[in-house]
């Protein structure tokens, strides 16, 4: 019996080590998105989600296109245009200042390399110390030696705001090889800086700076321009005063001194407060009506600004931000709530995000950032994480539903409202991190989706549902695969969410008919 | 009495039996030649393994189906003292370098045999290791033994052995064919020492250890001229249709020096064994941090000192260990046999013989700091759960497996065999986050000859 039990065994053994399992199915990345362990938000966080308008349009770096990039020029353009949001990179300037800069190295986007070279500024830090702060020669001598030590050329916090103004941050624009067609002489006559955390500010609520010689500001009140190298002040931005505040900064750049121990241990840097003037930007040549009558001037967009990796920043950089927002234009929503009923467009027809609860939305791909940012805003000042999918610090090995899923946990629990996946496509050709499953896991969680960066109308088709994208998922997935995004190219997609019927009434109010981009331009001075 | 001559009895028969070639046959052989005085005695053979399993897992799909899982082919011949011995492998239509080794038995006697041996075959080990698979009484090997136990190496042995004691060391190469990147081989210096207080015709026990030190010299450079060496610690999930390793894997860069011990303990009897070993590893590391440090000077990013660059670049050793218990019950057959020159437990190879055995394993190929907090996105322990873009961690994973399994073999003759199993894991492993309970069903048919 047992013998005959063996062989049917041995029999079926054989039979079945014969059978092919070439059909067996294997990872389905559906069903595992559906299935893997998401956090949720809470319904406080939610409500605070919710104060950002649904497919907002960001405007990166005010745009990357048509301007040089985070420069008055390319803001004062994309709040004209309509962008819901105004997007900059935040860093510190050696005294400081929040700068609205995306680069690490000064080269790419200003004349540094004309104007320092590799050198350390010693005549412009000199002025700066002696003059402008009026510390006596002996001071300025030994601050002079510790800054000519840890001084590394081309870093933006290598610099005081004194010494990047003196850079031109908009005639690269107009002879890099990418942007060369798009070269104007406005961007030169109008020189461009690089950008303030305040400057932006101003620009969201309708700004632009103030210049000597055109806005009954004759010359420079503090020397300012006129201390370096004999400049002209004519055509350059108001400095009113500068003033030495109590406030230090441990700036990364003086790291290696600490560790040398030469200076005490010191690595504190004085933080200068730099009083600009700004005027109205009421006075353009032509002032165009909009579909009821309105003028196109008068946009109050957010701002949307992004903690860069923290190893370049102070490690108060998050709480230095949160205080600036309470101090300039009551921009800081915890110590200033608005309204819950403030609509984001006006009756008038005008954007008016900046006006709401949802004026200000803090990013950063630095997962120590997130961190501090929880720490600082509480969740209480909308929040998003962004993704990029590689090897580096902060990205994102692992993007199955697992690794993805980790991250977006991760944003739950320091009290992230969205997250920022890169999309693929020409002409940035970034991984793709916007797959509609991915999309579809963030909204389990609770989030909502800021992909970036949308720069053609392929990839505003695509995600937008127009070439099936998703389809693949069967029903599960329904397009926009978007709740809100990152374009350098606001005219474009503005014009395609209204032609195919995405923005909601309230916001077509604002605008049925896109401005001329190259014509806004020339209306807002940026002679071609 | 009896049991005092009954026992060198057993020792004859294991020296001077004329009906094998010895050496390491799984069976006797049936292609054989014996020269009528008995000095000469050769033979071939070959044996053939094919397995069936359907798999069940929570998350990552284990790939169920069939599977030729070994195929071998060997010759064997003894001249007088001399025995050589050599199998290779065929399995998935490659060629795959198995035993190739010459003994030489330069004492034999009542007391004992003394011999040497040479050339490319298992370390002395684990018991579990040194046991053919044809001869188990399971599919696979514990995972432990897998991942910690040494398999084949080059290198040469002196083994005594009598019904008492079982002594077997040597001296191995880091690697068979001297094929590293750089740098010059490493050794291993093992041994095997057992004790067996009981051991006649019906009874066997036995205990003892075994111990094996490991340099590693060979690697890969790493940059700047520094070379780097390596090891890897892996094992299946006690299955060899679907034999991925990425759920038990752990690679140590750096490793420099090992130290693995494995107490043991055998219990033999007609009807009934019962095993079990425990393995225990710490692999040290070394590293030219001063040269590194120098290589990466120069940036404004650069760690200015090496303290610095070492507690961004942390390295200490790892303690990795595994254990298993086996029992089995021979329900028809003749009785459990010993291999009196390996120290073993043979194979069951009576005809209609039916035998029902369970197993537990553990395998933890785990050391993570605790409070360190592991981010499955970016593969990256966090210490003290610290979320930073720069964690510097020295924590490691390779899973953690816990094992249960059943199964009920029977052989119709020493020649051909089936086998059936199931099993129970639970696995523990950050980088599968999801992957915890994995059941699976077993079969073989195997033959020998």
């Amino acid at each position: 019996m047992i013998n005959k039990s063996m062989l049917l065994a041995m029999t079926c053994g054989l039979t079945l080590s014969f059978v092919s399992c070439e059909n067996q199915k294997f990872n389905d990345t559906y069903a595992d998105a559906e299935r893997v362990h998401l956090d949720t938000l809470s319904a406080e966080l939610q409500k605070v989600r919710d104060y950002v308008p649904d497919l907002a349009v960001v405007a990166h770096r005010g745009t990357t296109y048509w301007a040089p990039e985070e420069t008055e020029a390319a803001y004062r353009w994309a709040r004209e245009m309509g962008a819901d949001y105004l997007e900059a990179d935040l860093q510190v300037s050696k005294d400081g200042v929040i700068l609205a800069l995306h680069d690490t190295d000064l080269k790419r986007t200003t004349n540094i390399e004309d104007v320092f070279g590799e050198r350390f500024p010693e005549n412009e830090r000199r002025y700066y110390y002696e003059t402008l702060l009026g510390y006596d020669k002996e001071k300025a001598d030994d601050l002079l030696a510790r800054d000519r030590d840890a001084f590394v050329p081309n870093y933006p916090c290598s610099y005081t705001y004194y010494e990047l103004l003196m850079l031109d941050a908009g005639s690269w624009f107009n002879q890099d090889a990418a942007s060369i067609e798009q070269a104007r002489e406005g961007f030169v006559s109008n020189p461009q800086y690089i950008s303030t955390l305040e400057d932006l500010i101003k620009y969201s609520k309708g700004y632009r700076l103030a210049r000597y010689g055109k806005d009954g500001y004759t010359e420079s009140n503090v020397n300012f321009w006129n201390g370096w190298n004999g400049k002209n002040s004519n055509n350059h931005r108001v400095v009113l005063r500068l003033e030495e505040t109590k406030d230090t900064i441990n700036n990364p750049i003086n790291y290696p001194i600490k560790l040398k121990e030469k200076w005490g241990g010191s690595i504190s840097d004085p933080v200068v407060n730099y009083v600009f003037a700004y005027e109205q930007d009421d006075d353009l040549e032509v002032v165009r009506e909009n579909w009821n009558g309105n003028t196109y001037v008068g946009n109050t967009p957010g701002i949307y600004i992004e903690f860069k990796e923290p190893w370049l920043n102070p490690s108060t950089f998050e709480k230095m931000v949160y205080n600036e927002l309470a101090e300039v234009e009551h921009m800081n929503i915890i110590e200033e709530p608005c309204a819950d009923n403030v609509p984001f467009y006006t009756a008038d027809g005008h954007v008016n995000v900046g006006n709401t609860n949802g004026k200000v939305i803090l990013q950063t791909f630095s997962l120590q950032s997130l961190t501090r940012v929880c720490d600082n805003f509480n969740g209480q000042v909308p929040m998003c994480f962004l993704l990029w999918l590689g090897t580096g610090a902060t990205d994102l090995h692992n993007d199955s539903p697992q690794g993805y899923a980790s991250f977006i946990n991760l944003a739950v629990e320091f009290k992230a409202h969205f997250i920022g996946p890169c999309i693929a496509g020409a002409p940035n050709n970034y991984p793709e991190m916007n797959y509609p499953w991915q999309h579809d896991m963030i909204h389990r969680a609770k989030m909502k989706n800021h992909p970036y960066s949308f720069d053609s109308y392929d990839q505003m088709a695509k995600y937008f549902g127009l070439y099936n994208w998703g389809n693949e998922g069967g029903t599960r997935y329904e397009a926009p695969y978007v709740d809100a995004f990152f374009t350098n190219h606001t005219d474009m997609s503005l014009q395609f969410m209204i032609d195919h019927g995405f923005r909601t009434e309230e916001q077509v109010n604002v605008i049925r008919e896109v401005p001329n981009a190259r014509q806004l331009l020339e209306d807002l001075g940026y002679t071609k | 009495m009896k049991k005092h001559i009954i026992v060198p009895a057993l020792l004859a028969a294991a020296m001077f039996s004329a009906n094998t070639v010895k050496a390491q046959e799984d069976v006797n052989p049936l292609l054989k030649y014996i020269s009528k005085d008995e000095t000469v005695k050769a033979s071939i053979g070959g044996r053939m393994y094919a397995d069936f399993a359907y798999y069940h897992s929570d998350w990552t799909p284990m790939k169920s189906g069939a599977a030729i899982t070994d195929a071998r082919i060997h010759a064997a011949l003894t001249y007088g003292k001399f025995q050589l011995y050599a199998d290779f492998g065929f399995g998935k239509g490659k060629f795959s370098q198995k035993n190739l080794f010459v003994q030489y038995n330069f004492k034999e006697s009542l007391k004992g045999i003394h011999s040497v041996k040479a050339g490319y075959y298992n370390e002395p080990s684990s018991m579990s290791a040194m046991t053919s698979t044809y001869n188990y009484h399971f599919l696979t090997r514990p995972a432990a033994v897998q991942a910690l136990a040494p398999g084949r190496s080059l290198g040469a042995t002196y083994r005594f052995f009598n019904d008492k004691f079982f002594f077997d060391q040597g001296i191995f190469a880091q690697m068979k064919y001297n094929e590293q990147d750089a740098g010059y081989q490493g050794l291993s210096l093992s041994g095997r020492w057992l004790y067996k207080p009981v051991n006649d015709v019906h009874h066997t026990f036995q205990f003892g250890l075994s111990a094996r030190y490991q340099r590693f010299n060979a690697g890969t450079v790493y940059a700047d001229g520094v070379l780097q060496t390596d090891v890897n610690y892996f094992a299946n999930m006690q299955s060899y249709v679907d034999e991925d390793i990425e759920f038990l894997s752990l690679d140590l860069p750096w490793s420099k020096d090992a130290f693995t011990i494995t107490p043991e303990a055998l219990f033999r009897s007609d009807r009934f064994f019962a095993r079990a070993e425990y393995i225990w590893t710490r692999v040290w590391k070394e590293r030219d941090d001063q040269r590194l440090f120098e290589s990466q000077l120069g940036g404004q990013q650069s760690w200015q000192n090496l303290p610095g660059w070492q507690g961004g670049n942390k390295l200490r050793s790892t303690t990795l260990n595994g254990g298993y218990l086996e029992l089995g019950y021979l329900i028809c057959g003749n009785a459990y046999t010993y291999d009196q020159e390996y120290g073993l437990l043979r194979g069951m190879g009576d005809k209609n013989a039916l035998e029902i055995v369970a197993r537990y394993s553990y395998t933890d190929l785990t050391d993570i700091t605790k409070g360190d907090r592991f981010l499955v996105g970016n593969n990256k322990f966090y210490p003290n759960g610290q979320i930073v873009d720069y964690p510097y961690w020295s924590s490691v994973d390779g899973g953690t497996m816990h094992a249960v399994t059943l199964g009920l073999n029977y052989s119709f003759n020493q020649y051909i065999k089936v086998m059936g199993e199931y099993q129970y894991a639970n696995l523990k492993n950050v980088y599968f986050p999801d992957d915890q309970n994995f059941h699976q069903l077993q079969l073989r048919v195997a033959f020998a000859f």
